[in-house]
């Protein structure tokens, strides 16, 4: 059993997914020997990650990357009791918002799968490139106000629900791979492309939005010109 | 429900936009659009299915959305209604949407799921010559509307579980479009590494 600190992170397969179609799958293993926590994932993830994949042609070695950084031990597979809460994030994330009386099935299982390893164990960092499940905890009103704008109709809240949701995420942080990767720069990841170390970071950055990390390209760009240039 | 061919299709559709369309009227409405080649009535109906999708999250609604995509850029092409093996596929295809009707009206979902497959599987036979296309064209209905439900505020799991699309081809899909870019997230990159740098400290 992984060490579950303060100082893990529990990752969701679509950050993973991004880091290892960016190729970045390195990033994770140069902060995990800087890194006393732990990277987890539930065994859905490995599922969805590795075993499912693996079966196919297309994907099979982005599931192998992933296989490998398991066997290595930079990521932890955790087995945690956690099916009533996943119900219980799952209902309640699924009728929070009513569009004309109906409510909307915002979170699929594996979400709450996550939030709910998240919450079981302690560990309330995580790292989800998914950007659903991360306005709903962080910024529900904004996704609300989203949702009007997308579907054209007044969306209503069930405050009810939006409470309970808030209480069971309640100190949880969410994180992105665009962050760790960032993060990995600042420790050095880059360090060996010398004077290209910026450029490195900044295609790096536009790498993972193109891989799926739902991040803006206004987020990069003023990010690269205040911190990085 | 009005339900009449040609302009009257896009009125349906354009004036009763709050209203929710049924599974049947929504088979009599592809049925009519593909009868006159309305390409635009056809990516209206399609614009009506996702967001329908994306609030009632139903596989039949789904897979009108899919069959309303695919068949708007089948008509779209003069050649699969001037050739006689498209004739007569298109002429199966309208079969088969009667059917979906009936079932539907009949609250028979089974079977309107079944027909509902019956129907892209014919549109999958549509053209020996190149079934490249209409299959590359099924391919991508599936990842444009799991992309647009994403989009809407689906998430990821449920956006490609509906649509029975891989999570990582969404991604990469998503990845090209700037949908993040229309939706400001209220942490940005720097409060986050602030967060991130006291965890790795």
């Amino acid at each position: 059993m992984p060490k579950l600190s303060g100082q893990s992170l529990v990752c969701d397969a679509s950050s993973l997914i991004s880091l290892t179609d960016s190729c970045f799958m390195h990033a994770l293993y140069f902060l995990k020997r800087k890194h006393r926590g732990s990277f987890l994932i539930p065994p859905s993830v490995k599922f969805e990650c590795v075993d499912h994949p693996m079966n196919l042609r297309m994907h099979s070695l982005f599931a192998l990357r992933l296989k490998r950084a398991i066997l290595d031990g930079i990521i932890d597979v955790v087995e945690v009791p956690v099916h009533k809460k996943v119900e219980e994030i799952k209902w309640t994330a699924n009728n929070t918002f009513y569009a004309s009386g109906t409510p909307l099935h915002l979170m699929h299982e594996g979400e709450a799968e996550m939030l709910a390893l998240a919450s079981e164990s302690g560990v309330q960092n995580l790292l989800i490139d998914e950007r659903t499940t991360r306005m709903l905890a962080e910024d529900p009103e904004s996704l609300r106000l989203h949702l009007e704008r997308e579907f054209s109709r007044t969306i209503t809240v069930d405050e009810g629900n939006l409470s309970a949701f808030s209480r069971l995420t309640r100190g949880m942080r969410f994180f992105r791979s665009s962050e760790l990767l960032l993060l990995a720069y600042e420790k050095g990841y880059f360090a060996d492309y010398g004077e290209l170390e910026a450029d490195a970071i900044e295609a790096a950055l536009y790498r993972l939005k193109y891989a799926g990390c739902a991040v803006g390209m206004h987020e990069i760009e003023d990010y690269v010109e205040d911190k990085i240039r | 429900m009005l339900l009449r061919r040609g302009k009257s299709i896009l009125f349906v559709l354009e004036f009763g936009d709050k209203l929710p369309l049924s599974l049947s009227e929504t088979a009599v409405l592809i049925s009519s659009a593909l009868r006159d080649h309305d390409v635009r009535a056809m990516r209206k109906i399609n614009d009506r299915c996702v967001e329908e999708t994306a609030i009632k999250f139903g596989q039949h609604t789904y897979l009108f959305a899919l069959i309303s995509y695919v068949l708007s850029k089948i008509i779209s092409k003069p050649r699969y209604y001037s050739q006689k093996e498209s004739k007569e596929a298109l002429a199966k295809i309208l079969t088969f949407l009667k059917q979906c009707e009936g079932y539907a009206k009949a609250a028979d979902y089974s079977s309107l799921h079944k027909t509902q497959n019956k129907v892209l599987l014919a549109i999958e036979k549509m053209d020996d010559e190149d079934r490249r296309f209409v299959k590359g064209i099924l391919m991508k209905g599936k990842l444009k509307i799991a992309s647009v439900l994403y989009a809407q505020g689906i998430s990821l799991g449920n956006a490609a579980e509906i649509t029975g699309t891989e999570k990582r081809e969404l991604l990469l899909y998503a990845g090209q479009t700037m949908m993040f870019d229309r939706l400001k997230e209220k942490k940005g990159i720097e409060e986050r590494m602030k967060d991130l740098r006291e965890i790795f400290s």
